[in-house]
């Protein structure tokens, strides 16, 4: 059974972002649908464009070229007022320190970060990755077989990002 | 005074505090100023941890390092140490280099923060389980008994020679509850120990008693034993009158 009209689709796509609750690619909304790719990324392009006033507590998030339904960051302490929902605790200096190193130099080793940094990183690098923002994307050709770490993501999505380069640029070294 | 080793990432946060505070460029920095400072806020702070401790305290002795090669004169510098230092990096300009790397990272850690503030605030449902496919693709759709037969034989063929049978069942028991089925339909009643006295090897015995334990389960045949240690005698039950001996009880 397939949609018989746009707006039909409109709301299939709506309904199925919002049950789903993970991301979800183009692909695989239009497969839902059974409509063709391109109408699928127009029809989601509407929907964030319907949802991308105030008026809607909902906004829909690309990340890493998927779409996820999430709540509006406006209203955010509201949801947070449910007794339910602590507001996350924000990561530690060193923590998001550490991210800011992976994310930009991605992948990395240990040896690197912490050359950088002048400081052990492993109590940061064990906190990214049981928040799942990091994880382990290989291990680089040289002595002792180091583990790289890259971003995940769930990095993108806890900073709002859509993808990667989305990633404000790293500031320039003024010294060089 | 009391620092909190929590709000410094690290030595390098700390030492790259102190030189802002004083508003000089990283490069123009005096070292041995400099020096004092992060030694007297080190000396303040509270370590709880030891191996945090020793990461501040290396970076206290690279700085008191540079600060006394600093107020030597060039010429009161010992030879052997002029000559080691010709091939290593000047631990000043090291430094320098370091600290200028670091902030890059420590710079776009602060945008990162910024964008943690929102983005970590946007939430989702908690997904629930989607309801799961409940018909299945036909697996076999569109084969023939050829491409079945041809399957069998590709697998059958890539079974190596010294592969270990199991030993068959020598007689199956199907066959001797069809057997047990045919006499009793035919003679009405029949004593057990006969059955089993005609038993020609041990896989017959052993089949021949499965096959009436499991015909008297199913309800096809029953057995009774007047006297203790005496004969079984087995009768057919109604429904023992046709039907094959494998059919579903």
């Amino acid at each position: 059974m397939r949609p018989t009209n746009l707006h039909e689709a409109q709301a299939a796509i709506e309904a199925i972002l919002f049950a789903a609750s993970f991301p979800l690619s183009v692909k695989e909304l239009a497969a839902a649908i059974q409509i063709d790719e391109d109408t699928t990324a127009k029809l989601l392009r509407e929907l964030q464009d319907r949802h991308s006033c105030k008026e809607s507590g909902i906004v829909v998030s690309k990340v890493d070229g998927s779409f996820i339904l999430m709540s509006r960051p406006e209203y955010a302490h509201f949801v947070e007022n449910l007794s339910a929902r602590q507001r996350p605790a924000p990561l530690s200096p060193a923590s998001i320190e550490t991210l800011s190193i992976i994310a930009y130099r991605q992948p990395v080793t240990r040896g690197e970060i912490d050359r950088i940094r002048g400081v052990s990183s492993d109590s940061s690098i064990a906190t990214l990755s049981e928040r799942g923002l990091i994880a382990e994307v290989g291990r680089r050709n040289s002595v002792g077989r180091p583990v790289l770490y890259g971003t995940t993501p769930e990095f993108l999505m806890y900073l709002g990002l859509a993808s990667l380069s989305d990633l404000p640029p790293l500031p320039e070294s003024e010294d060089q | 005074m009391k620092v909190d080793t929590e709000s410094f990432s690290g030595p390098l946060d700390l030492l790259l505090s102190l030189i802002e505070k004083k508003q000089i460029d990283i490069c123009e920095v005096s070292i041995s100023d400099i020096a004092d400072d992060y030694l007297e806020q080190v000396s303040a702070m509270e370590w709880l941890d030891i191996d945090q401790a020793a990461e501040f305290l290396i970076l206290a002795a690279t700085l008191l390092y540079i600060k006394v090669r600093a107020l030597l004169p060039p010429e009161e510098v010992p030879d052997e140490l002029a000559a080691a230092e010709e091939e290593a990096v000047d631990p000043r300009a090291e430094l320098v280099a370091r600290l200028v790397e670091y902030r890059r990272y420590r710079d776009a850690a602060r945008v990162l923060r910024s964008l943690e503030a929102v983005g970590s605030r946007m939430y989702t449902r908690p997904p629930r389980p989607l309801p799961t496919p409940t018909v299945r693709a036909n697996p076999v759709e569109g084969m023939t008994v050829h491409d079945l037969l041809r399957a069998y034989l590709d697998a059958s063929s890539s079974i190596p020679e010294e592969f270990p049978y199991l030993p068959a069942d020598e007689i199956p028991i199907a066959t001797q509850m069809v057997a047990v089925l045919v006499r009793l339909a035919r003679r009405g009643r029949s004593g057990l120990f006969e059955f089993l006295g005609g038993a020609k090897s041990r896989h017959l015995l052993i089949s021949t008693v499965l096959a009436v334990l499991e015909l008297v389960r199913r309800g096809r045949i029953s057995a009774s034993q007047p006297a203790p240690f005496g004969e079984i005698w087995l009768f057919p039950t109604s429904q023992a009158m046709g039907g094959a001996p494998n059919e579903p009880a």
